[in-house]
Parts: structure tokens; sequence; C-alpha cells
């Protein structure tokens, strides 16, 4: 775990102190988007080395699609109540936004 | 990119399956973690180079932690309560809400510090995530306000579902998604972690 935290705060602080260029940002996001794939293609190959958690693969789907739903009801239902809230208990960030000043 | 994303995925678990002999399989553990070194390193320069954003977050001060408070807390007990009703552990449900749609880092995570299969089960809840928010942005901001359009999306608001809230919702609004999809992207490596090992 603690390489996680490293890694990104290494990155924030090299961002934060020394602003990349146009091409620099451009190199960065090309070689993220290298790990990512090499990243993801690993992951897939543990996946599938594994005969355990391929037969489990149709189950996780359907885990998946509940834990997704769940989530995204989750934070929504959240935000929804809090600018349902009236306007002198609203944090100034969800002012303005009561029913129909949507577009 | 998502479909390219699932792609690499797809195209690894049938390598893994048919091409990869077993001697090698130890050594991806090694690489699946240089290789989340080098995104996080390249995530956090790209969050840390945004000095614009995180004035504007100053400026607005604690109201601009608001709505990423929400949309975490939200998410978090959403996929506590969906993981008792599919009786999976609780904090491995936590853990997996608290992805907040980022499907690549919270499956690589959860894969490296927990287990192939929950990393594969947040990789999985993730990107489902992300295509409800694409499915559900136009039809919040129509019908419950700008502001609850933007609570799908966590921490994808500040890049891929970015576009799209600017389209259906306002300038303010986009601003704020901006915010979001960055403090709950920096929240996803420390959330994750700390609460599959709580």
């Amino acid at each position: 775990m603690g390489f996680v935290l490293l890694s990104l705060a290494a990155g924030v602080f090299i961002g934060w102190a020394c602003p990349l260029s146009p091409r620099g940002v451009r190199l960065v996001h090309k070689i993220t988007l290298a790990a990512l794939f090499v990243l993801l293609g690993s992951m897939g190959m543990q996946l599938g080395a594994s005969d355990a958690v391929l037969h489990s693969l149709p189950t996780m789907g359907l885990r998946a699609l509940v834990l997704a739903g769940a989530s995204v009801a989750g934070s929504v239902l959240l935000v929804y109540l809090f600018t349902r809230l009236p306007e002198c208990l609203l944090p100034g960030v969800l002012k303005g936004e009561k029913r129909g000043d949507s577009r | 990119m998502t479909w390219l994303i699932t792609g690499s995925v797809s195209l690894g678990v049938a390598a893994g399956h048919w091409v990869i002999p077993d001697l090698w399989i130890p050594y991806l553990d090694l690489v699946t973690t240089v290789a989340l070194c080098l995104i996080l390193v390249g995530t956090g320069i790209d969050l840390g180079r945004q000095r614009e954003t995180w004035r504007r977050l100053g400026i607005l001060g604690l109201r601009a932690l608001f709505l990423p408070l929400l949309v975490a807390v939200g998410s978090l007990s959403g996929a506590v309560l969906g993981g008792m009703f599919l009786g999976l552990p609780l904090r491995e449900a936590g853990a997996i809400g608290a992805g907040f749609g980022w499907y690549s880092l919270s499956g690589a995570l959860l894969a490296k510090i927990h287990s192939v299969e929950a990393g594969a089960l947040a990789f999985l809840t993730n990107v489902f995530r992300e295509l409800m928010a694409f499915v559900l942005i136009p039809v919040l901001a129509a019908r419950m306000g700008n502001l609850v359009a933007v609570a799908p999306g966590g921490a994808t608001t500040m890049d891929t579902t970015l576009p799209l809230i600017a389209r259906v919702t306002d300038a303010d609004t986009t601003i704020i998604a901006l915010v979001n999809g960055m403090i709950l992207s920096s929240l996803v490596p420390v959330l994750v972690p700390l609460i599959v090992k709580w």
C-alpha cells in the first residue's frame, strides 16, 4: 500500500514543482497510457491463468452490475436529497440547484 | 477508449489461459506493480500540474469539497448495501465502491493488495459505473438538476464524462464537476487500500 501513496505523491510533487512543457505532458500521457495497457493486459493474464476465476466470471458480471447500480444510486440519492434542502440550510456549492434549474 | 481497455483485458485473459506458460505467471505480479507505479506517477504529475484548478479549489474553499464528499459517502454506502445484498465481505464491497468509476486503478489496486478475484470484480463494477454514468448524465441533468447529474460519474467527471457534463449542464457545473473528479480521483489510491485493509 505504501508504494501506491508514494508513487502518487512523487507524481504530484513533480507535476507541481516542475511544470512540464506541452511536449513533456504529451510524453507523460503516452507513457501512462502504455503502462495502463501493460497493466490491463497483465491483469487479464492473471485472470485467464486461474481456472477458478474464469469459471466465476458470469456470476461476477451480475455482482458487478448490482454493485455499480447501488453505488450510482447511493451517490445520486444523497446529492439529490441535499439539493432539496431548504435554501437556508444548503451549503454554498449546492445553492441555486432547485427543481427546474437544469436545462 | 472504454472498448480499447476492455479489449486489452479480454486479450490478456485469452493469452493467460492459452498462450502464457505457467512459469511466467509469477512474474506478472512484478509487471503489474511496475506498470501501476508508472500510472500513479503519471496521474500524480497530471494532478499536480493543474495549478489553476487547485487555486480555484482554494477560492471555493470547503464548499468545493461538499459535492465530492456526498458522492463519496453515497457511493460507499451504496456499495456496502449492495455487498450486503450479495453476501460479499463489507470491506471488499466498500473498497470496490471507493473506485468511484476509475476501473483500471481500482481493479489493479485490489488485484495487487487483496486478491485477483476482487480486482476483477472492482474492474467490472467500475466499468459498469462509467457506462451507467454516460446513460444517466443527460437524463439526470434534465430531470433532477445539474449537480445531481455530476453524481454518477464519480472520478470520471474530470476526464471521460466531463465533455458530456459540459454539453448538458452549464459552465459553473462543469468546473464543479472537474474539481469533483479531481478530488475523487485523488481519493481512490488512498481509500481503496485503506478500506480493504481496515
